[in-house]
């Protein structure tokens, strides 16, 4: 809104203008672009070192040195793993302003090649199903009633499976949608366009994979997020029986893939100076769903402790010593300050949610509560000694593991990696969809209606 | 692709109060017969607390039958109101304007009915006064408010409060517009219902902030509801089958499922009694299902996560229990009657854009899905008492008396009833909304193709 009540209304760019214009910033690398990648791939280094640190001095036998590097692929799941679960969302849906932000979403999907890396050795480190307490309900066949026998490979198989899945599919997401966009790039750099012609059957199959592999990108990341946090912490607690806690970390994942779009895309604007294609209210539109999220993340949470509480059994409040109010209870109270209590009070303002920065703001909120709550949630359940794993409930609760030196750079080397990764892919293809945003502005017009003027944005379908 | 029909405005009014003015005589003949069922459904009642409890068919064990099935379901049931109303509206969504009426009043209808349930179930109704309510200041004594029974009432009455609230302040313009259809006695009713509505900008302005505001207010009360129903299970130990972290979001979504699917039975069941297709037209149905589709799918991730939870505990009588459910007589039947109901007939088939926009497939299937919903409501809360003890001298079964079934019944045609007279007195659709949706479409001309757009504030 202008001072004078009139609202403003964006400058409409032309498709021609756009894409030349964004070919140009594509063909362009700054200093600042390369600092960062140069500081970003030497942490990744340095987390590499780190691991390899840590694998020498501890090995595969014991999990508790390992608690910190799986509450990492824990955070950067629920975070870069399911940013683009945003994007196919609201594609889905039509909403007109996913449009600058739906590459940002893609670009992160080639992250999961970097969790999948980081998975493979926490492989070694969870015991097999037999006669404990996981998902796949089996016994060694001693009497339990009603169980099924064994189920070979469970639970390590199952869960690489779900995750190969999903790195295909979010290679393929990012490789398909960006196809007409390298298209245009090598156009533009004189070079052959490859095997894209722009043909309508190419569209066509365009979209239809843009919907298959969407899809398969979903079902496999809220999959493997619900098999992972099963799997991987609460099936390693005795006692730990909460069915509420898989869909508490999916809607965590989609918080986390929210915020992690919401602030890419505000350094993209400040500093990428894009500021005539994002506007605020590609902004404003998802800090409304962000603030569903911080109420959904705190509802789920609300749901567990109300009934444990409730229930009052010596199981229950075992498992909430340890995950909240016991060793790990400042990590808890940081994730609910972070992922509810700061984000909600900032984003219930209109005011705020109709900028670009408040939104950010809570996103950033978001993103440093995340990695709380991760590691209260993993480095907790990965201090419980191994000897306890098949027993009825926890037998006493285990101290605090603070972290060394290792954890920090294995934390902080994996986060760098996953934006290293990201400013990578970046220099391959535009980091705004090129097809996308040109559908957009043939499909939005600046009309005069009564004695204002309006937006008037074509639906296709 | 959008089926936009503009019509003019006078025509919107004709079409659109046409019942409300003047009701055919099939309407009477409707009443008639819901209004017997109604009858008969009192005199059960009556009788019921004459008598005594013992007459329906609860007994130790089980001692919650369908009445309080057909109470959780009906709280399901106005869940549709919200979602749809709340939700869309604050998503902007085009494709809610012919929808949000029958879903707020359909909130409104249900919720009543299924506050009525617990009351009939309670047998002395009168005393449901001192278990509330706080009666004897001088002793001391209080309720337990730490009980999610006693949040229940509060939670369902701010519930009603509000979804009443909005369902009048979105009709006040619209008895305006029929006060202005109206003379004598009627029109003195309305223009004191209209309160005043002359269609001024500020009177504008405020019913919309009312309506936003009520929106954003009414989630979580909506959310609460059915929380807090799923918690008068959930914070129990004793019952196998109820301590379960995710009922409270496990009620919400198969409520949220139930209801979006009442909404498209109504929907269409009213494009065919009043002969409103130029309103409700295959687009406002076909975006629906796509809305039931994720809805129905996301239920089905909550029921397969509770369920292998059960097993998960690997605790052999909470195994026995899922075994029960779905493998023994006279479990089994409706166990598989209420999966293939609630999900495995309808979403497949609502995948194909032909079944989506097919009126009588989308009719009969959204009605599969609520006998499918009320099926699982039975089967949480039947056989978890029926193996509430620990000595199987002590498990029992349940079947429900003719008078059960016979009030049951009535709870429906009350439904049934109520909405129907709603539609003698009052639009069912919005007439502002819909002239407000014709008022914001326009078109945008991109090479040959002529595409349907809207207008939008930025």
């Amino acid at each position: 809104m202008h001072r004078n009540g009139h609202r403003h209304i964006p400058p409409v760019a032309t498709v021609h203008e756009f894409t030349e214009d964004m070919v140009s910033r594509h063909a362009a690398t700054g200093p600042r672009y390369r600092r960062a990648m140069l500081i970003l791939g030497a942490l990744f280094l340095l987390g590499v070192a780190g691991f390899v640190a840590r694998a020498l001095q501890d090995g595969f036998d014991d999990r508790l040195p390992w608690g910190y590097f799986a509450a990492t692929v824990a955070y950067l799941m629920t975070t870069a793993g399911t940013a683009p679960l945003i994007v196919i969302g609201m594609r889905a849906v039509k909403a007109h302003w996913h449009r600058p932000l739906a590459r940002i979403g893609e670009l992160y999907g080639a992250s999961t090649v970097l969790i999948l890396a980081m998975f493979i050795p926490l492989l070694f480190l969870i015991p097999s199903a037999v006669n404990r307490r996981t998902l796949y309900f089996q016994s060694d066949g001693t009497g339990v009633p009603g169980t099924l026998g064994r189920i070979p490979g469970a639970p390590q198989v199952y869960d690489l499976v779900l995750l190969a899945a999903l790195v295909a599919a979010g290679v393929g997401l990012l490789w398909v949608s960006s196809r007409a966009d390298r298209a245009v790039v090598r156009d533009h750099k004189g070079q052959s366009p490859g095997n894209w012609r722009g043909l309508l059957r190419q569209w066509k199959v365009h979209k239809v994979g843009l919907g298959l592999l969407g899809a398969t990108y979903f079902l496999a990341a809220i999959g493997f997020i619900s098999l992972y946090s099963i799997d991987f912490s609460m099936a390693l607690v005795p006692g730990w029986r909460d069915a509420i806690y898989p869909a508490f970390q999916s809607i965590s994942g989609l918080q986390g893939g929210l915020a992690t779009v919401l602030v890419t895309m505000y350094l993209l604007r400040k500093y990428g100076h894009f500021e005539q294609y994002i506007h605020m209210e590609h902004f404003w539109a998802p800090s409304k769903i962000l603030l569903a999220l911080c109420l959904l993340w705190f509802y789920f949470g609300w749901s567990t402790l109300i009934i444990y509480w409730y229930g009052r059994q010596p199981v229950e409040r075992d498992v909430l010593q340890l995950l909240m109010f016991g060793p790990y209870e400042w990590f808890f109270y940081g994730a609910f300050l972070l992922c509810f209590v700061a984000p909600f009070t900032t984003l219930l303002w209109n005011s705020v949610r109709k900028s670009t920065t408040g939104p950010a703001l809570a996103a950033a909120f978001i993103l440093v509560g995340n990695l709380f709550d991760k590691l209260r949630l993993y480095a907790g359940s990965w201090s419980v000694p191994n000897e306890q794993i098949n027993f009825h409930g926890l037998e006493g609760v285990p101290l605090v593991h603070y972290p060394d030196l290792l954890d920090v750079l294995m934390v902080v080397g994996g986060i760098s990696g996953a934006l290293f990764l990201f400013l990578w892919m970046a220099r391959r293809t535009p980091v705004i969809s090129l097809w996308e945003m040109s559908e957009g502005l043939r499909l939005r017009v600046v009309r005069p209606f009564l004695r204002t003027r309006l937006t008037v944005i074509g639906k296709s379908e | 692709m959008q089926q936009r029909v503009v019509l003019p405005q006078p025509q919107v009014n004709a079409e659109l109060l046409k019942n409300a003015l003047r009701a055919p005589l099939w309407y009477w003949g409707i009443m008639a017969f819901l209004g017997a069922i109604v009858v008969a459904g009192s005199v059960a009642v009556g009788f019921l607390m004459n008598k005594g409890f013992g007459l329906s068919g609860t007994n130790r064990p089980v001692m919650w039958g369908i009445l309080i099935v057909d109470f959780v379901f009906w709280i399901g049931i106005s869940h549709a109101g919200v979602m749809l109303s709340a939700i869309l509206r604050l998503s902007k969504a085009e494709w809610r304007r012919p929808a949000t009426r029958a879903a707020e009043v359909l909130t409104v209808f249900s919720l009543m009915i299924a506050a009525l349930h617990p009351v009939v179930h309670a047998g002395r109704p009168w005393r449901i006064i001192y278990w509330s309510f706080p009666y004897d200041f001088s002793r001391g004594l209080w309720v337990n408010i730490r009980s999610p029974l006693i949040w229940d009432p509060s939670a369902i009455f701010t519930y009603l409060t509000g979804s009443a609230l909005f369902v009048i302040v979105a009709l006040i313009p619209d008895m305006a517009v029929i006060r202005d259809h109206t003379t004598g006695l009627k029109q003195k009713v309305y223009r004191a219902l209209a309160m005043g509505w002359r269609g001024t900008p500020r009177q504008w302005k405020l019913q919309i902030v009312a309506g936003f505001l009520l929106s954003a207010l009414l989630l979580p009360v909506f959310v609460s509801v059915h929380s807090i129903v799923s918690w008068d299970f959930a914070v129990m130990i004793g019952v196998e089958g109820y301590h379960v972290t995710i009922f409270a979001p496990y009620f919400v979504i198969g409520a949220v499922h139930s209801g979006v699917s009442a909404v498209v039975t109504m929907m269409i069941l009213m494009k065919w009694m009043f002969g409103w297709g130029s309103y409700i037209r295959e687009e406002h149905v076909e975006s629906l299902a796509k809305l039931l589709i994720v809805i129905g799918t996301t239920w089905l991730y909550f029921f397969f996560v509770e369920f292998s939870f059960a097993l998960y505990s690997m605790e052999s009588q909470e195994i026995a229990l899922r075994e029960m459910q779905a493998f023994t007589w006279p479990y089994w039947p409706l166990a598989l009657t209420f999966i293939l109901f609630s999900y495995i007939i309808p979403i497949p088939l609502w995948l194909f854009r032909k079944v989506r926009r097919n009126f009588k497939i989308m009719f009969w299937t959204s009605l599969l899905v609520n006998i499918g919903m009320w099926l699982e409501r039975f089967l949480i809360i039947v056989p978890s008492l029926a193996r509430k003890q620990v000595w199987p001298f002590d498990w029992s079964t349940y079947h429900p008396s003719a008078i059960e079934v016979l009030i049951v019944v009535t709870a429906y045609a009350l439904v049934f009833l109520l909405l129907m007279t709603f539609a003698k007195l009052f639009p069912l659709i919005p007439l502002f909304d819909i002239k407000e949706g014709q008022t914001l479409s326009d078109d945008i001309v991109i090479g040959k193709r002529r595409v349907p757009a809207l207008r939008v504030e930025e």
